[in-house]
């Protein structure tokens, strides 16, 4: 029974599947809150989808290949809604335990804190591929939309990849009520606004200006979207996604280290000056 | 090292059975672990099996503080540190937390730490009593030693105006520096 007699790797594995297992639990509890958001995530990528049919009525979109249009835009709603769960997720981790009462319970717990944002980061990634799968099958049959040459394990694995660099922008983010328990808060939905406007998710980032385009190199939802529409419109095989994995790749390693070291200083200066538990 | 703190701390949706797994994970305890001691400390409480996988806020606070008890317990500590657990709970409640925590000071072998502004709660519940002001501790005995040193006139004071002797303040004198 006593765990000082499992190695300390054991311990974080069995942590890591705590957190999964606990988000698992709260979903089955929010089960209809669930199902709101799902329905609203679905009719919101079919508002957008509808836009791409609208074009040539409207006036001054003839010529326009309607259906890639429509395939473009419906990419863009079903990647974004996944790619920006994830950063909602991780980066209202502190406040949402705030939210519950727990946080002092969990950031006392002797697991590391690397564990506590892998085991959250584990679960959404897992959730948020199967909620995009059903929104994918949902869009399918309201839409006459060719996808026959999609390249679904190529996207998984862009997804996959880009998740890593995302979960490292949401723990950056993370840190902001940490730092300020008022407003924190609305300052990571900034971030995700920001990543929206500059990364081509309804357009391609070749519209924007100059200095736009400068920050969408930075972005990995940019990389994520070219992949992706790659790989489900044109059926482009993983090798040649190459140009927008390595990017993903290398945020990746940049951001999850630079987050987890912004975080720990977060928590140390939130714990010095009691805002850990704060909730305005 | 566990804790149990003033405020229960758990996912209110959650059942009691689904908070102690998760709890118990963040130690290092495996649900195969957990479970069994898990039904043998909800049976110690007398905590229905069946109301185990009900959500948490449908449980009083008295039973929350209990059940919170219980999860320090899950992961075996060699020192439990409850800070202030009764604060707050209605008479009965606060009684049966007291019970629950004389139990576990006589069944388990953990060291325990309870910081308490209750001074009847100090005087029942433990074996030494430590008086703190300003961060130092000054004094650290036997309750009845602990009262006994502060006596006057062949009078042993109650706990609580050994607090108050043993502070330098009178009740009077720290409700007029209050104002």
């Amino acid at each position: 029974m006593h765990n000082v007699l499992k190695p300390r790797w054991l311990v974080e594995v069995i942590a890591v599947w705590g957190y999964v297992q606990r988000n698992y639990f709260l979903t089955k509890r929010y089960f209809m809150w669930e199902l709101v958001w799902l329905t609203f995530t679905t009719v919101n990528a079919m508002s957008i989808t509808f836009i791409g049919a609208g074009v040539e009525l409207v006036g001054g979109g003839e010529g326009t290949d309607t259906e890639r249009l429509m395939t473009f835009l419906l990419v863009g709603a079903l990647i974004w809604s996944y790619l920006s769960m994830i950063f909602d997720v991780l980066s209202e981790t502190v406040q949402w335990e705030r939210w519950e009462g727990t946080i002092e319970y969990t950031f006392m717990s002797p697991t590391s804190r690397v564990t506590h944002l892998l085991g959250m980061g584990v679960y959404t990634v897992v959730y948020g591929i199967a909620r995009t799968a059903v929104v994918l099958g949902v869009a399918m049959l309201a839409f006459d939309l060719d996808l026959s040459k999609a390249n679904y394990w190529a996207v998984l694995v862009v997804l996959a990849v880009c998740s890593i660099s995302l979960v490292g922008f949401g723990v950056v983010a993370a840190v902001m009520p940490l730092l300020s328990p008022e407003k924190g808060q609305q300052v990571t939905y900034i971030v995700s606004a920001l990543l929206l406007l500059v990364s081509g998710v309804y357009y391609p980032v070749k519209v924007l200006p100059d200095w736009m385009q400068v920050i969408a190199q930075y972005s990995p939802v940019t990389y994520a979207l070219e992949g992706s529409r790659a790989a489900l419109q044109d059926g482009v095989g993983l090798w040649q996604l190459w140009g927008s994995i390595w990017p993903l790749l290398v945020m990746g390693a940049v951001f999850v280290p630079m987050g987890l070291f912004v975080f720990n200083l977060g928590e140390s200066y939130a714990k010095r000056t009691g805002k850990l538990k704060r909730s305005g | 090292m566990n804790r149990v703190s003033v405020e229960a701390s758990f996912f209110k949706k959650l059942s009691a059975m689904e908070n102690l797994l998760y709890g118990a994970k963040l130690y290092g305890v495996t649900s195969a672990e957990a479970q069994p001691r898990i039904k043998e400390i909800l049976d110690n409480i007398g905590f229905a099996r069946k109301r185990a996988t009900e959500p948490m806020e449908h449980l009083s606070r008295g039973m929350q503080q209990k059940i919170a008890l219980a999860r320090a317990l899950l992961t075996s500590p060699v020192v439990m540190l409850l800070d202030e657990p009764t604060t707050g709970l209605d008479p009965r409640s606060k009684k049966d937390v007291q019970e629950f925590i004389r139990k576990i000071r006589d069944a388990h072998d953990s060291s325990i730490l309870l910081c308490t502004h209750d001074m009847g709660e100090a005087e029942e519940l433990c074996d030494r009593v430590g008086i703190m002001m300003g961060g130092k501790i000054l004094a650290l005995e036997e309750s009845e030693v602990l009262k006994r040193r502060y006596a006057t006139n062949g009078r042993v004071p109650t706990m609580e105006e050994t607090f108050m002797a043993a502070t330098g303040y009178s009740v009077e004198e720290a409700s007029a520096e209050g104002d």
